[in-house]
């Protein structure tokens, strides 16, 4: 119909003519679902990316530790649902033609389990001489396909031209060992070789992959495996080991980024998209009367206005979506790639990327519409009145007496207007919370990660370099590093808890650290260890129902003696939930006490005697930093959208203020009121709101990004969240800097109220 | 039923303006016949927008019976009422109330969507002389260019019943006159037009006049001998 069309002119043209306004709803709208789908599309495209790497390239479903042969090979490919079984002899060199570079030499005959994904270069035959080296390393390094680099692992030589760069699924994240947290790509990766390259009398293996038929089976399949297998040491999970654990992590971790975020960043878009079109409405309240004088419906009318935010929720969300997907998502991605190693990694959607869109789009619909249902059931004869402020005088009563009474005029003019209008109030205070939330989230994380940091490398490791011992390293060797280096030393072994019938894969750390090592209490105070029992971190004994008093049951891996040793007390440490005794008490069991770590608080020059590596714990620092650098990209990102989103929201909220005060500051003008006073009074009540939203957004972030922190980090973690004070002023001073600044800016409007028209009154 | 065409018996229009009652119309009776040029007038405050809104549909009295061509358009649902200000009724405000982002014709057919009109919105708009303005936005228009907008508007509905709430109240005595030269017309065609305004001298060219005061009428004159509307000004 010929009118029909004329009312989607009138969008279009009002569309053009307030621009600036239709374009903020469509830049919140895009910013809400750009953000989501893009957090959602990088967590589904590492999932599904993940899985389809482990699918296509094989991983493994267990492997079974201990010093075996092909006849072991043999024995578990007989065990029934087990598909293949392949072993390899993991072992680490030093690359001798770099300095200080270290990799992990993979020995294998066959590689149908964990198959390459070959980058660049010739797939992997036994009967090939060269390397197969981890790509990320070789990047890193600057080592090219055709080179040849040097090797030494313990003590045997190698010279080996690399005929492949590749990638492994069981390598997807790899650090040397348990001391690293993340992954340092430049300073240690992994290799592939062919068996061949070792004298017959070194062919065993030290691992034995096992593909399953059925993941159902893998438990049945362990107890097979470690029950009637002999050389097997321990058998584990895959995707229990630090390579797929940390990447499901990651993964996880996103799961609850997206919730929180997504969900901030959606509800605040959809509140500036409510403030937004309630100003838009509300300055088209007159035609909203003439429409109805026209004879046009409440319906037709609404659905006029719904259609406004239809086509800008349509274009922002599609937008949103494709950005989202397209950049966003990749942009998270590549900056888990730095760390994580996944062939053909990508982006991925689900319906939940639609719905939400969806969702969206009707949300802003439904806002749009209530907002509008007000205008459009009024009586046209009301609606086209000069709009006067309500005013319901008995709930003001107070306001006029007692200490009310000595406030100033300014103070009770925005008590009483507060009072009138609690809902614009309260969005108002809403939004800023919302944006007072990502600040204090987008900062509270940063703190939060500097201050596991200095847990971990000031608090807790205290000294300078740490002597990792060689497995072959004599009890001469020993003694003498105990003497040239210090007495403070470790040892971690590797053990099994049995909790009811499960078998729980732990470690005792056996400390003679003295200060060099703290433990920690449940206050991260440093706690005196006693020598009759052991100690359990809190949260490993909270997850799996432990108190003091308790006997723990376990047993080291590769010795069958299970120990039965009494909890004397709970210690926390952030990144291994596990157990601690010490030496004394380890001795008194009947081990003898071989450290496998020395600590020492002095520069060191070479590797002694004994010693396979010496790690410093300022390049263990570096790593960690590196981390924070790419944590502090996606920070800022978080911190520039929340200032967006709070300006655009007070700035919504002030000029929705200002049309329903235009009244009031005409009749203000007329009496002679100076156009600083009024704007004066207005200032006020912004940062008034502000204030409200600083009180209640900042125990508000804090505990989102307690949560978060509480959800999000793996089990083996446990942290308090840390907000500084310079957190809590920053979040604080932009906020009101935000509020302060927008509201002076709307203030400009005062100069240009008409008071002849604003005041022509009804009759 | 009568044969008025417009009937208002003892309505009355309470409002709450704060926690005030106020009554803007007290039990009026008013009698129109078809065609009639009505003027009402009235200080500030008298009840005449109040008494054209109810007439027009956009506001419904407190209590009373109002009839519109036969119709008790009183007990009418907010639905019936819509689709009344759609087909029966055009209304001309002192402001003009055009949409600012529509073209001079656009506005006019604007009307087009919500009632079955068999008029052609050129031809409307060159008997209000605005032909050569079509494409116009009304912000390129003169006042009283723009209230001649708002009148093709109104008679593009072919309406049995034109309100006009102080016509020319924004212009000036000369494009005042040519305005309700406009409106004189559609009278002389069968249309009923209704007049509110503060004007006393509109009232010398009308067939009635209708005195308001305090909600209720004060006097109601038929006017014999109209002025030609060439002789008032003011």
């Amino acid at each position: 119909m010929a009118g029909r069309n004329m009312l989607r002119r009138k969008m279009l043209r009002d569309v053009r003519k307030n621009f600036s306004q239709f374009i903020t709803i469509l830049l919140m709208l895009l910013v809400g679902t750009l953000v989501f789908s893009g957090i959602k599309s990088y967590m589904i495209g590492m999932q599904v990316s993940g899985d389809e790497y482990y699918a296509t390239n094989n991983l493994q479903d267990l492997d079974a530790f201990g010093k075996m042969s092909d006849a072991t090979v043999d024995k578990i490919e007989k065990i029934e649902h087990v598909n293949r079984a392949e072993g390899k002899l993991s072992t680490m060199a030093s690359v001798t033609s770099l300095s200080e570079r270290d990799l992990q030499l993979n020995f294998i005959k066959t590689n149908e389990i964990s198959r390459m994904h070959v980058v660049e270069g010739e797939n992997f035959d036994v009967e090939k001489d060269g390397i197969w080296l981890d790509e990320y390393f070789a990047r890193e390094n600057k080592i090219a396909l055709g080179d040849t680099i040097e090797l030494d692992a313990n003590g045997m030589a190698f010279s080996k031209k690399v005929v492949g760069l590749i990638y492994t699924p069981d390598h997807v994240a790899y650090v040397k060992d348990e001391t690293e947290i993340f992954p340092a790509h430049d300073k240690y990766g992994y290799a592939y070789l062919s068996q061949n390259e070792l004298p017959e009398t070194m062919r065993f293996y030290s691992s034995i992959m096992v593909d399953v038929d059925d993941e159902a089976n893998r438990n049945a399949i362990k107890t097979a495996i470690t029950d009637t297998v002999d050389g097997v040491v321990s058998v584990v999970f895959t995707k229990d080991q630090y390579s797929a654990a940390s990447y499901q992590g990651e993964i996880d971790e996103g799961k609850t980024y997206v919730g929180i975020f997504s969900g901030l960043f959606i509800a605040i878009a959809l509140l500036c998209t409510v403030t937004t079109m309630a100003r838009i409405v509300r300055k088209d309240r007159t035609q909203i009367g003439v429409m109805k004088a026209l004879g046009f419906s409440d319906a037709r009318i609404a659905w006029h206005y719904i259609s406004y935010a239809l086509f800008l929720s349509l274009i922002g969300v599609a937008l949103g979506l494709a950005l989202g997907i397209a950049f966003f998502g990749k942009v998270f991605i590549d900056m888990e790639t730095v760390f994580f190693e996944v062939a053909n990694i990508h982006t991925g959607i689900d319906a939940s990327v639609w719905v939400m869109g969806v969702l969206t789009i009707a949300a802003t619909c439904l806002t749009c519409y209530l907002v509008v249902r007000g205008y459009v059931r009024q009586p046209a004869a009301e609606i086209l009145r000069v709009e006067r402020p309500k005013v319901k005088s008995r709930s003001l009563r107070f306001t006029t007496s007692g200490l009310f009474r000595k406030l100033s005029f300014s103070a009770r003019w925005n008590i009483r207007d507060i009072l009138r209008n609690k809902a614009r109030t309260i969005t108002g205070v809403f939004g800023v919370v919302g944006c007072m939330v990502l600040l204090v989230c987008g900062f509270g994380i940063l703190d939060t990660v500097n201050g596991y940091i200095d847990l971990e490398l000031s608090e807790i490791n205290n000294y300078k370099n740490r002597l990792n011992i060689s497995e072959e390293a004599t009890s001469e060797q020993i003694e003498k590093l105990y003497a040239d280096y210090s007495h403070d030393s470790s040892k971690t072994l590797g053990i099994e808890v049995k909790k009811d019938d499960e078998l729980l894969v732990k470690s005792i750390f056996v400390t003679d650290a003295g200060d060099s090592v703290r433990t920690m209490d449940k206050k991260w105070q440093k706690m005196e260890l006693a020598d009759d029992g052991v100690y359990v971190t809190q949260k490993f004994a909270e997850l799996e129902g432990y108190a003091v008093g308790d006997e723990i049951e376990w047993h080291i891996f590769g010795d069958s003696t299970y120990y039965r040793t009494k909890i004397i007390g709970l210690n926390r440490d952030p990144q291994n939930q596990a157990l601690t005794m010490t030496r004394k008490m380890y001795e008194s069991l009947g081990f003898e006490y071989m450290p496998d770590a020395i600590y020492v608080d002095h520069e060191i020059e070479g590797t002694p005697e004994g010693v396979d590596s010496v790690q410093e714990i300022d390049s263990i620092r570096e790593g960690m930093e590196q981390m924070l650098d790419t944590m502090m990209t996606m920070v800022v990102m978080l911190i520039v959208f929340a200032a967006l989103l709070g300006a655009i929201i007070i700035y919504n909220m002030g000029v929705l203020s200002f049309a329903e005060k235009d009244y009031q500051f005409s009749t203000l003008k007329v009496l002679g009121f100076s156009d600083q006073k009024i704007g004066r009074i207005f200032i006020q009540q912004n940062l008034w709101i502000a204030t409200a939203a600083i009180i209640v957004g900042l125990p508000a972030g804090y505990g989102i990004v307690d949560y978060i922190f509480r959800e999000a980090i793996e089990e083996s973690y446990d942290f308090s969240i840390t907000i500084t004070l310079l957190t809590c002023l920053l979040s604080t001073i932009g906020t009101f800097f935000v509020s302060l600044v927008v509201s002076a800016w709307l203030t400009r409007r005062v100069a240009k109220i008409d008071m002849v028209k604003s005041l022509k009154a009804n009759e | 039923m009568s044969n008025n065409f417009v009937e208002l018996k003892n309505v009355s229009r309470e409002y709450l303006i704060g926690e005030q009652e106020y009554k803007a119309l007290n039990k009026v009776n008013i009698n129109i016949n078809r065609g009639e040029f009505v003027v009402i007038l009235g200080p500030s405050g008298a009840g005449k927008s109040t008494l054209l809104n109810i007439l027009g549909g956009m506001d419904s009295p407190t209590s009373g019976e109002v009839f519109v061509d036969g119709h008790e358009i009183s007990k009418y649902s907010a639905k019936q009422l819509t689709n009344y200000r759609a087909n029966k009724v055009g209304f001309i405000f002192q402001f003009y109330n055009i949409m600012p982002t529509l073209t001079v014709e656009e506005n006019v057919r604007l009307v087009e969507d919500v009632s079955e009109t068999d008029k052609d919105a050129s031809a409307v708009l060159k008997s209000v002389g605005l032909a050569k303005h079509a494409r116009k936005f009304p912000n390129e228009l003169s006042g009283g260019e723009q209230q001649r907008v708002s009148i093709a508007r109104a008679v593009m509905k072919n309406p049995a019943l034109l309100l006009c709430d102080e016509p020319t109240g924004a212009l000036d005595s000369k494009t005042g006159v040519e305005v309700l030269k406009l409106l004189r017309q559609q009278a002389d065609e069968n249309t009923t037009v209704i007049v509110v305004t503060h004007n006393a001298q509109i009232a010398e060219i009308a067939d009635r006049v209708i005195y308001l005061k305090n909600g209720q009428i004060e006097r109601d004159i038929v006017n014999k001998k109209p002025k030609a509307i060439d002789e008032v000004s003011w």
